[in-house]
């Protein structure tokens, strides 16, 4: 390595160094601006309540409002002891504060619902004593298993004895089943074939699992309890059909759906279908949900944001709904259009149907009607800043859409940056010391990073005021005009430090390259370039040049100023003289 | 170079030492309190673990400061030099020394809580789900932050100021730690730690094999 690849070297090496120290610190502040700046969010401003829904009928039409109306209300009748049915989310600022920092992400994977991966694969729930649901990579099955308790001298129950009211809590054994696409098998046979990429449905019930293999793009239910896999709806190749996911989804930004209630005789809220009650017989009555219906319809989640409903009987696929586009500082969100899910920090589907259940005697009830009423839908923005609602009808039209708010009835995306002036300030000088070279690219590839990621990312911010201004909905000279602006304090300190950089190269004696490569890095990479600068400029104490006068370097052959050697050649006197 | 390492050893003897009793008192309160106490799913465990993260990266950044400031101040290059001992010998033996004490602060706590939490199992979080114990990309990512921190102590050793060796290293150690803290246990930390390691060490290794001695 030569003198020059040596220093070129040592100063990339001493860049890295700094511009990752330095970026930590500046995600520390920002995220402390950030904090300042969601903390004194009102409570009222987080929630999106739209009551009526809409869905169940004789409710009127859906609206957004601040509360969940009752009858009187809402003028339907004189009681106010009974509410009606609304799609209430809400802005939950600790999953957003989880998001935005790894170590938690890593403990929030735990939960429920969020499909624990591991080397191995994924697990679909676990909850221990051998009762868990996992796919092996390695084999490519789904591994079923559950544990068998003693009832009796030969008779076992998966149900524990403690819900039997039994005393035994010995697990026997446990009973494990391996599904491939080619059927279900209590041992792991290569006769069943491998799945490779599956995306599964998070709910599973009567030992059914939907799923949805991306590399053959098809969707599969698997039967454990029938032991029998059946292949269905293959997506053609020209279909832009891409499942990314199935099920609900979480339930961070929840409740969702929020049936009609009546107060009780104990002036409590319980759950009552007032309108659904008109036709059926006294033993029959309607119940939330139907896990039966969940099983025979797979809720998808298309790569763009479109929802749609697979039927798992004849395997027919239609539009339900989408996730609407939530807004921001410098988008309005669109009314129909639909956000994809990465560009979103969280989303909830939220499908509404009841079943109707008839109870004869002592035997188990039996379900007489199912009914799909439509579907409610969350999408959190990638900032965190603000929430959309969208509540579809049972054919996948939009009846209404809800935004959080602040004051004014502006949205929240907006509003929260005028809470605190201070730490709004705070942030935006932040943002500018970050280098330049970064806050181009967030302007210009920011909306690229993943929605999550974007909240711990240290060089390019898509959730910076450059990069929300990268997604701006309007026009390409409103942008071009508002990036001068957003980035003037970045540039003007890029270029003064560029600027020292440059006066003082010139007086250490740095070569032209040198100077040029070091005033192009200071004006990209800002004071992060600038430290490193004075990390690793020449250190020699600088001596008067005998011939300029001015400071040159003592281990340089010629003055870099005036190009003179160490010996200055003796004067020449002149041939002329003055006389008197 | 086993005579060099040696040599390293008996000059910053004090922070082995510190290392080792580190790694058994801690070894010894994270095994204990998984054992007796709560399992996996204690909140003192998690509190243990970064107070003995903490210590370590301290200790760690001041061995790597301490053993340039000391070469420096003392001139024991200057003095091995003189005998048919290169500088390249002289730094590989000095990060050996290094890693060697990471490894003594780091594998007992190691070895501990894998094999205490695989004799009890994962434990399971009403509500949760079931945790089990720090998994192996946890352990490698906090032996990059510890041996990053001994890197960060070798850049800020080299100078004959006392306060920057000592301040500076723990400053810089500290800020170098929220990397776990921002982006967890994924690949962009390893994407962050390992070039710095490798660039903390060019650095170390071009001012000490190009400084006057």
């Amino acid at each position: 390595m030569n003198a020059r690849t040596g220093k070129f070297i040592n100063a990339v090496a001493a860049g890295f160094i700094v511009l990752v120290l330095y970026l930590l610190v500046l995600f520390s502040g920002r995220y402390y601006c950030f904090e300042a700046l969601m903390e004194p969010m009102p409570q009222e401003w987080k929630k999106v309540t739209i009551c009526p829904s809409g869905l169940l009928p004789g409710e009127g039409s859906p609206n957004q409002t601040k509360d969940i109306l009752t009858y009187a209300d809402a003028g339907i009748s004189n009681d106010p002891n009974t509410k009606l049915s609304a799609v209430q989310f809400e802005l939950n600022d600790f999953f957003i504060r989880s998001e935005a920092i790894g170590i938690s992400r890593r403990y929030m994977s735990y939960l429920p619902r969020r499909q624990l991966s591991t080397k191995d694969g994924f697990y679909c729930f676990d909850y221990g004593d051998n009762y868990y649901l996992l796919f092996n990579k390695h084999n490519g099955l789904f591994v079923y298993s559950y544990p068998l308790y003693p009832i009796g001298p030969n008779s076992f129950s998966k149900v524990p004895p403690k819900t039997l009211g039994l005393s035994t809590k010995t697990i026997v054994k446990s009973k494990i089943y391996f599904a491939g696409p080619n059927g279900v098998s209590e041992t792991a046979s290569a006769s069943l074939g491998r799945f490779t990429e599956p995306i599964t449905d998070k709910m599973f019930f009567k030992e059914k699992l939907g799923l949805y293999e991306v590399k053959q793009r098809r969707f599969y239910l698997i039967d454990f309890d029938e032991r029998k896999v059946t292949a269905g709806l293959e997506l053609a190749s020209g279909d832009k059909r891409e499942p990314v996911a199935m099920g609900e989804g979480d339930y961070f930004t929840g409740p969702g759906w929020m049936p009609p209630a009546a107060k009780d005789v104990n002036d409590e809220w319980k759950t009552k279908y007032t309108f659904l009650s008109d036709t059926i017989e006294p033993n029959e009555r309607w119940i939330g949900g139907s896990f039966d219906y969940s099983k025979r319809h797979i809720t998808v989640l298309d790569k763009s944001g479109q929802i749609y409903e697979v039927n798992t009987v004849d395997w027919s696929i239609r539009d339900v709904g989408f996730l609407p586009v939530p807004r921001s500082l410098f988008s309005y969100g669109q009314q129909n259009a639909f956000a994809a899910p990465r560009d979103l920090l969280n989303y909830q589907i939220t499908p509404v149907y009841y079943t109707l259940i008839r109870t004869k005697g002592n035997r188990s009830p039996e379900v007489k009607d199912v009914k799909y009423f439509g579907m409610c839908t969350s999408s959190l923005s990638r900032e965190g800043t603000a929430l959309a609602v969208a509540v579809f009808d049972p054919n996948g039209k939009l009846v209404c859409r809800g935004d959080t708010k602040g004051d004014g009835g502006i949205s929240t995306a907006s509003a929260v940056y005028s809470r605190s002036p201070m730490a709004r300030t705070t942030l935006f000088l932040l943002e500018n010391l970050q280098p330049v070279v970064f806050e181009i690219a967030s302007y210009l590839c920011g909306d690229r990073i993943e929605a999550s990621a974007g909240h711990r990312a240290l060089f390019i911010l898509p959730n910076s005021f450059v990069g929300m201004l990268g997604r701006y909905d309007g026009t390409k000279f409103d942008r071009e005009v508002f990036l001068p602006l957003l980035m003037g304090p970045s540039l003007i300190l890029s270029v003064w430090l560029a600027f020292r950089v440059r006066k003082d190269a010139t007086i250490i004696g740095l070569s032209g390259t040198a100077k040029k490569w070091w005033t192009v890095g200071t004006i990209a990479f800002g004071l992060s370039a600038y430290i490193t600068y004075r990390l690793t400029r020449p250190k020699e104490t600088l001596v008067t040049c005998q011939n300029c006068g001015n400071m040159r370097r003592p281990d340089m052959e010629t003055c870099h100023r005036c190009g003179s050697k160490w010996e200055i050649p003796e004067l020449t006197p002149p041939n002329w003289r003055i006389c008197d | 170079m086993f005579t060099l390492i040696i040599r390293e050893i008996q000059d910053n003897w004090v922070f082995f030492i510190a290392a080792a009793i580190l790694a058994c008192a801690f070894s010894f309160l994270i095994g204990w309190q998984i054992y007796f106490i709560n399992g996996m799913q204690s909140l003192p465990i998690t509190i243990l673990l970064m107070v003995n993260a903490v210590c370590g990266i301290l200790i760690f950044c001041g061995l790597g400061a301490a053993q340039m400031y000391w070469d420096k101040m003392k001139r024991i290059s200057a003095l091995l030099t003189t005998l048919p001992v290169t500088r390249n010998q002289i730094f590989t033996a000095r990060i050996a020394a290094g890693l060697l004490a990471v490894a003594i602060g780091f594998l007992p706590t190691v070895v501990t809580i894998t094999a205490v939490s695989n004799l009890i199992g994962p434990s399971s979080i009403p509500g949760v789900g079931l945790v089990n114990g720090p998994t192996s990309e946890v352990w490698i990512l906090i032996f990059l932050l510890c041996f990053a921190s001994y890197c960060v102590g070798l850049q800020t050793g080299w100078t004959s100021n006392r306060i920057i060796p000592t301040l500076g290293s723990l400053l810089l150690s500290m800020i170098l730690t929220c990397v776990i803290w921002i982006k967890g246990f994924e690949l962009d930390a390893y994407l962050i730690l390992i070039p710095f390691i490798a660039c903390c060490l060019f650095r170390a290794w071009r001012t000490f094999s190009t400084a006057a001695l």
